[in-house]
């Protein structure tokens, strides 16, 4: 009687397809944690140095513009595709706070989870006025 | 016996999705440590800047004599803080200035050098009074919390913000030595040249900051705070290399800081540090406010003398007059003075300028040495002021023609200087003390010498038993005007006092000639 044996040819590469199956979606979802962690890491600097820049201008107006302006200077990309100053507040001469909106999207995304909104808050002293100073009258 | 291979990769698959679960799991976690970090930092920066904004805010007042000296240099509250503090130096080192100046022109005495010493003493009392609260770290907690409390930690295991780690690490700093500091000066305020750099890119005359200045035996110290400069954060290294345990003062006990570190820590224990210079962006003109020159002119006197023998003396006002006299003399002969033209140098005379400087006497040299000293001195009180506006000032102020109200003040008001009778000035500026002297010795600065004009007389001399008279003869007649000059230090205002006296001598000599007979 003749035996019947398995062909074994192939079984590595079925192997690995299986496996792989397994580890590219891991790697990916690496991917994306690292970009989100990165993009937080980016917008928490771009709020504090968005609130440390309008904190040194001398009006509520020229606050706001200057926070916008640095926050229009961060380069857009496929993965940040968008920053803005999402709120704004000037306390006259006190402090200003300054909350960034960061539009991220994964390089590898998932479904249900092409991408994500990312905000940052910064409140710095405002120190662009000189000091206000009561002077003897004569 | 073969091992059976199959499956091997499968496993090896496993273990590395494992691994790799948790290389990412580390990843993560790392990422939100350096996240906690770098908010507790940036909150702690953010507290860093508040706390300089607000080392401003800290009061000292003067609570002893010599420091109530510079009550003219305090706020509108009378309160000293970080943005006058070097209006008390500058007013205290001006006024040694002033009494250096005096020992020069050997116009000094035992009270100046007094005064002296009392407005150093006052100066670097309030300014250590003031050092001693910037050095306290609990005076900041608050201005720290309240902007630190605004920029949570978000990432850390439960979200928390960062306050002020209260311990006594909080140290200060002497940042920018020889930098400018917030006092504008003008060299033509200065009685004398102060030995002093002025700061490198300084548009302007600025006293330096952190850096000795020398007048009398005593050392000055101004804090620097440059122009166009705002509170903001420094590096350590630059902290760390101006503490005053790196490099100290020579000759200042208790510095006053411009520089701070502060330590910030998040609930779940990050601590951190920042460093703030700070800068007010106000600053000053250097000199002393209240202060005024004080200018008596006495009566003028007419003297008469016959064979320059004194015969008699009388005033007379600041208006031409015309009067007549007579005398007898030891000799028994009557000289009398008829007309006596007084006052004519006063002729045109309308303001106290004309009567200061009447240029019938013709000395307009010695006249504008006078205005020089003047100037000077009104300088002190106001920068950049000039002769014009002195002569502006004394020739809008009408004087007693009478000459029996003969004191006067120049003193400040609303931001200009002016001129007034001392009645009216001590009832306009109340801080002047009218029992207080300039504290220098007296000096003649100028003089004015006239002859023959411009006040004249005629003058005869009789011998009542014989009548034999000789006369009317015009007397060569002598003016003769003083300048005396009192420096002050300051020390209660008082910058000086000039006093002005003239006397015109109707001298007659000569001998009564009997009278032809008719025959």
């Amino acid at each position: 009687m003749k035996s019947v044996r398995r062909d074994r040819k192939g079984h590595c590469f079925i192997e690995m397809a299986c496996g792989g199956i397994m580890l590219v979606p891991l790697m990916l979802f690496g991917l994306d944690v690292l970009t989100i962690s990165l993009s937080c890491s980016i917008n928490d600097h771009l709020a504090k140095e968005a609130a440390r820049v309008a904190a040194n201008q001398l009006s509520g107006g020229a606050a706001r513009s200057a926070a916008s302006k640095v926050v229009d200077r961060l380069r857009k990309s496929p993965i940040i595709t968008n920053a803005n100053v999402n709120k704004f507040e000037y306390d006259n001469k006190n402090r200003v706070a300054v909350q960034t909106e960061l539009s991220v999207r994964m390089p590898a995304p998932f479904p249900f989870f092409e991408g994500t909104k990312i905000y940052a808050r910064a409140v710095e002293p405002i120190v662009g006025h000189p000091v206000e100073y009561a002077e003897q009258m004569d | 016996m073969k091992r059976n291979a199959r499956g091997a990769v499968l496993g090896l698959a496993v273990v590395l999705s494992v691994v790799m679960l948790i290389l990412i799991g580390a990843f993560f976690k790392l990422s939100l440590f350096f996240g906690v970090a770098d908010e507790t930092r940036n909150a702690t920066d953010a507290g860093a800047l508040n706390v300089g904004k607000h080392t401003f805010d800290l009061n000292v007042s003067a609570s002893s004599g010599d420091e109530h000296q510079f009550d003219d240099v305090a706020d509108a509250n009378k309160k000293f803080n970080l943005t006058n503090i070097n209006r008390v130096w500058a007013k205290a080192m001006l006024a040694n200035a002033n009494v250096a100046a005096m020992i020069a022109d050997n116009q000094s005495s035992p009270l100046a050098l007094l005064h002296a010493q009392q407005l150093y003493q006052g100066a670097e009392s309030i300014s250590g009074k003031l050092a001693g609260e910037l050095k306290k770290p609990e005076n900041f907690y608050s201005s720290f919390d309240s902007i630190s409390s605004g920029n949570n930690v978000r990432l850390a295991a439960t979200p928390t913000s960062v306050a002020s780690s209260k311990n006594k690490d909080w140290q200060t700093s002497y940042v920018d030595r020889g930098e400018a500091s917030n006092i504008d000066f003008d060299p033509e305020q200065l009685p004398i040249p102060v030995p002093f750099t002025n700061p490198a890119k300084s548009a302007s005359f600025k006293i330096p900051g952190y850096q000795a200045i020398p007048v009398l035996d005593k050392k000055f110290y101004l804090v620097s705070m440059k122009d166009n400069d705002r509170t903001h954060l420094i590096n350590p290294e630059n902290f760390n290399a101006n503490k005053l345990e790196n490099k100290g003062f020579d000759g200042w006990k208790n510095p006053v800081p411009n520089a701070f570190s502060v330590h910030g820590e998040s609930a779940n224990n990050n601590l951190a540090m920042s460093w703030v210079q700070v800068n007010p962006q106000y600053k000053f003109n250097l000199g002393i406010p209240h202060a005024y020159v004080k200018i008596k002119i006495d009566r003028n006197k007419a003297r008469y003398t016959f064979a320059q023998q004194p015969l008699g003396e009388e005033n007379y006002e600041f208006r031409p007059s015309v009067t007549s006299t007579s005398f007898t003399t030891p000799a028994q002969l009557k000289v009398t003075f008829v007309p006596v033209n007084l006052g004519n140098e006063y002729a045109a005379a309308n303001s106290l300028y004309d009567v200061m400087f009447p240029t019938a006497l013709n000395a307009k040299n010695e006249h504008s040495k006078v205005l020089s000293t003047l100037l000077q001195r009104c300088r002190e009180i106001r920068k950049g002021y000039t002769l014009d506006q002195l002569v502006k000032v004394l020739k809008s102020t009408a004087v007693d023609p009478t000459g029996l109200q003969n004191e006067f003040y120049i003193f400040p008001s609303k931001n200009e200087l002016t001129a007034a009778l001392a009645s009216q000035a001590l009832s306009q500026a109340r801080w002047i003390n009218p029992l207080t002297q300039a504290d220098g010795s007296k000096k003649e600065i100028a003089h004015e010498d006239s002859i023959g004009q411009p006040n004249t007389a005629m003058f005869t001399v009789t011998e009542p038993i014989t009548g034999a008279s000789i006369g009317p003869i015009p007397a060569v007649t002598q003016e003769h005007g003083t300048f005396n000059w009192i420096p002050g230090s300051g020390f209660d205002g008082c910058l000086g006092e000039l006093s002005i006296s003239r006397t015109t001598q109707f001298p007659a000599a000569g001998v009564p000639q009997p009278k032809e007979t008719e025959q």
